[in-house]
């Protein structure tokens, strides 16, 4: 059975005031974080001798690796400022011991600090976990009774307020299935938040940053600052209920002669659809993409040349998106999104943006061109409701329909299973699909959308059941989620059928 | 006095102790629980999203918490607790004297770090034991001049750099409130123009000039009016056993002194009722129907009852000041002519003149400032 170093930070106020930046708050605590709370607690505590022996060891090894982190659930407070003092009151005392009142009041002496407050919910603890080999001579062992016994030499973790009781401990793998916080794992897709690590030369930059910082003058009376830490690296960390990212790139319908903008009905989004695919497949014909990415990755065919690829075969899905105005109408489709899959990294939708803008639509059947397509920023009004702004959106609703990826026999119990399988295949993970709040009917969930019965679907799907659908992102404790688009979901989710808008109110 | 009062807390400062000692302490308005109770208010945030007034954050099941007193402004309310005196006998009484002006050390927003005291007769030794807790972890010259500030923090950041954590943090906090506003007028007891001793106000600006003065009728409507705490007020207090453990003198004699010493002032503080008068509208007591809850802390979670008694920790606190020897009281006048040497240091960046100490070229006092801001003065972790 696995065995894991635990260091654990229990919270003694269910508040933490950590900072990624000037702007944001940070959770959970990064593990670069929790290595400078050693490092500082060890320096304070251990000789030099001791320091070196057993303790940069171990610190090394803890740099080797990203933990997982086991953290209670949050709610961001609101951020606001206090006045602090400056520290120059000697500006009053000379007044005074001149005998004149002073030009200034101590109120005024003061300087406003951002405090950004995170609330923990229910339990303050985090724990850290490391893997440890199987062996028990390996070395690590003894790190991590060194790392375990430093833990508890900590005091805070974050600011100096954010008191805390630090332990260390080897747990067994069952134990830390039963850790009852948000489960924060390392991913390599982007997607959740980005955390810093130390890497292997971070102790040797703390130590001389320290060292600049007692002595910002040099013996030659230079001034010396010590700069900001950058030996770290970044990784991206991932709870269940933190999708993977979606990257996606917008563009407006112009008239062929790009004279006005263009607009097509939107119960004809998979015609639309299959135009924006066919022209993504002649741009990458012309720049000489190879053949078999065109075919899986555009065209959605399998790689065994079939028509129709496997359902979880990675390519772009092409999004046409009925315009919502302010008042929340829905109406025709005059944008459209090209996304990659969940998790992308981008490269395939940047070459879209640069290589379709200006290019035509054609209509299939005419060969004529209907449409050019306008670059659209992520910011657009329209686009942004597809997309739920920066901090997402907890619940969304259909503006086409699903199709259910399967026969519902008319059944509530499972068409609902079905939706929820439909989750899932989308990419999210089964805690998504698990917690979401559904609810279906043939009659959309926004003015002016049309029965689910009513919009064109392709021919392979046909006789599948289809609905809109209205859902809810919730976490496990059923708190609601603020999740980013695109979100599409059924078996047309890569022609446009089974998009999603965040309802207004969750923006 | 016996040796048993002087051991009586040794086990918390064992390496194998918890971690920490917390309280929650229940509070209520003086007009009774169902009275109201005005907050602490706080600036609007640069982006606006916080338009200023009461901090309060609301949770996804309903719930609500208010900031009623902050970390630091318990700090400046718990530290001058050793002027008064019953308890002045346990600290050395610092005072700094600039004209008439007396200001004591107990009462300067930065603690021994601060520059009324560093612009003193009593810089360089303040100096001197910075140094000491920097290049020996020795905090018993410290712990002479100044026990509050390894008690709440301090951080010399205009000499030494010293970062000392707090090892005490206490925070008010109300639960479930519902805001209120109020809307009042006032009425001059004049009025000023009807009875011709004013002329008639010609445009806004004189209107408005009129106002400020007191002059004409002021309306202020919806104003903050307090909160109704639904769910209680409460103090939560803090104290780091663990931070108190790392305190440090030369010998481990020295050291068990040392750390008694400072324990004692720290329980002193922690364990004195926070009753009082935290602000106008905002006169709290204790909750008779809610006694205050006392827990040591494990590292592992694992949270033991404990009691302690105001009365108790004086005692101990009084037994182990006189075992570690409080620090000499005096007076001593500032210097000008030191301030003026370390204003002339931060303009030009050159190594500190003997009996002065090095501040950052071109800052200045916003340079400084925003390092502070970057801060909360008192040991953060970044």
């Amino acid at each position: 059975m696995r065995r894991y170093l635990a260091l654990s930070v229990t919270f003694l106020l269910p508040v933490y005031h950590g900072r990624r930046s000037e702007d944001e708050a940070e959770w959970p605590p990064s593990p670069l974080r929790l290595f400078q709370a050693l490092v500082c607690s060890e320096k304070r505590r251990a000789t030099p001798a001791e320091f070196c022996a057993t303790v940069r060891p171990a610190l090394e090894w803890l740099t080797r690796s990203a933990p997982v982190i086991d953290a209670p659930a949050t709610t961001p407070g609101q951020h606001f400022r206090l006045s602090v003092p400056n520290n120059d009151m000697d500006v009053i005392a000379r007044a005074h011991a001149a005998g004149q009142l002073p030009s200034r009041e101590p109120a005024q002496l003061r300087t406003m600090k951002t405090v950004r407050p995170t609330h923990l919910r229910g339990s303050t603890r985090v724990n850290f976990l490391w893997e440890l080999p199987a062996e028990d001579t390996d070395p690590a062992h003894g790190h991590a009774r060194t790392l375990a016994a430093a833990a508890r030499h900590v005091v805070a973790l974050g600011w100096g307020i954010d008191l805390v009781a630090g332990d260390g401990r080897v747990v067994s793998e069952r134990e830390v299935k039963r850790l009852s916080g948000e489960r924060w794992e390392p991913s390599a897709l982007p997607g959740g938040q980005r955390a810093r690590l130390p890497t292997s030369t971070t102790l040797a930059e703390l130590e001389a940053r320290h060292q600049a910082f007692l002595t910002p003058v040099s013996e030659d009376g230079a001034l010396t600052q010590a700069p900001p830490l950058a030996a770290f690296r970044e990784v991206w960390y991932r709870r269940d209920t933190d999708p993977a990212i979606r990257p996606a790139a917008a563009f407006q319908f112009l008239d062929p002669q790009a004279e006005r903008l263009r607009s097509f009905p939107s119960r004809h989004v998979v015609r639309v659809a299959g135009m924006m695919r066919h022209a993504v497949a002649e741009v990458a014909r012309t720049a000489r993409r190879p053949a078999d990415w065109i075919a899986t990755f555009v065209l959605g065919h399998g790689p065994d040349g079939r028509a129709t690829g496997p359902a979880d075969l990675p390519r772009f899905a092409f999004l046409p998106l009925p315009t919502i105005d302010p008042r929340g109408v829905v109406s025709a489709v005059r944008r459209i999104l090209v996304a990659e899959p969940p998790g992308g990294a981008g490269r395939e939708t940047t070459w879209v943006r640069r290589f379709l803008s200006g290019q035509e639509l054609v209509d299939e059947e005419t060969g004529r061109p209907v449409a050019m397509l306008g670059p659209l920023p992520a910011s657009d009004g329209v686009v942004r409701q597809y997309l739920g702004l920066q901090q997402g959106a907890s619940t969304w609703s259909t503006v086409t329909p699903v199709i259910l990826p399967g026969y519902d026999d008319r059944s509530a119990a499972k068409t609902e299973r079905l939706l929820r399988r439909a989750i899932e295949q989308a990419g999210y993970s089964e805690a998504l699909a698990r917690g979401a709040d559904l609810e279906w009917r043939h009659v959309g969930f926004r003015p002016g959308l049309d029965l689910a019965s009513r919009y064109a679907g392709p021919a392979y799907l046909a006789g599948f059941p289809r609905c809109h659908v209205r859902l809810t992102w919730r976490d496990a404790a059923g708190q609601p989620v603020a999740m980013q688009g695109p979100v599409c979901l059924g078996a047309g989710r890569y022609c446009g059928l089974g998009l999603f808008a965040a309802e207004r109110d969750a923006l | 006095m016996s040796d048993d009062l002087l051991h009586k807390y040794d086990a918390w400062l064992s390496e194998e102790a918890p971690a920490a000692l917390v309280l929650q302490e229940w509070l209520v308005p003086a007009e009774g629980p169902e009275g109201v109770v005005f907050p602490a208010t706080f600036a609007a945030s640069e982006d606006k999203t916080f338009k200023g007034g009461y901090n309060i954050d609301s949770f996804p099941d309903g719930s609500n918490v208010c900031l009623i007193d902050s970390v630091g402004s318990q700090a400046n309310r718990m530290e001058p607790l050793f002027l008064r005196d019953q308890y002045a006998g346990l600290v050395p009484q610092i005072v700094v004297q600039a004209g008439q002006k007396k200001i004591n050390l107990l009462e300067a927003g930065h603690r021994s770090a601060d520059a009324v005291v560093r612009c003193s007769k009593l810089g360089p030794q303040l100096t001197e034991a910075f140094r000491a807790w920097l290049d020996e972890a020795d905090a018993a010259p410290l712990a002479r001049l100044a026990p509050t500030s390894l008690v709440f923090g301090v951080w010399d950041s205009r000499g030494t750099k010293a970062k000392i954590p707090r090892l005490l943090a206490s925070v008010v906090r109300a639960f479930n409130v519902r805001p209120l506003t109020r809307s009042s007028q006032y009425i001059p007891p004049v009025d000023y123009v009807d009875q011709g001793l004013l002329p008639e106000a010609e445009g806004k600006a004189q209107s408005d000039k009129y106002a400020e003065r007191g002059f004409v009728h002021v309306p202020a409507s919806a104003k903050p009016g307090g909160v109704e705490a639904r769910g209680g007020i409460r103090r939560d207090a803090t104290l780091s056993l663990v931070g108190m453990r790392a305190l440090r003198a030369k010998d481990p004699d020295q050291t068990k002194a040392l750390q008694r010493y400072v324990l004692g002032l720290a329980l002193t503080a922690f364990s004195h009722p926070a009753v009082g008068e935290l602000r106008q509208g905002c006169l709290l007591v204790g909750d008779p129907q809610r006694p205050a809850i006392l827990a040591l802390v494990h590292g592992s979670g694992h949270r033991d009852p404990v009691q302690l008694g105001h009365q108790d920790a004086l005692d101990f606190a009084t037994a182990a000041a006189r075992a570690f020897g409080v620090g000499e009281s005096m007076t001593v006048a500032f210097s000008t002519d030191l301030a003026k040497t370390d204003l002339e240091q931060e303009k030009g960046g050159k190594p500190a003149e003997k009996g002065t100490q090095p501040t950052e070229k071109g800052k200045g006092r916003k340079g400084r400032a925003a390092a502070k801001a970057a801060g909360d003065g008192a040991g953060e972790v970044s």
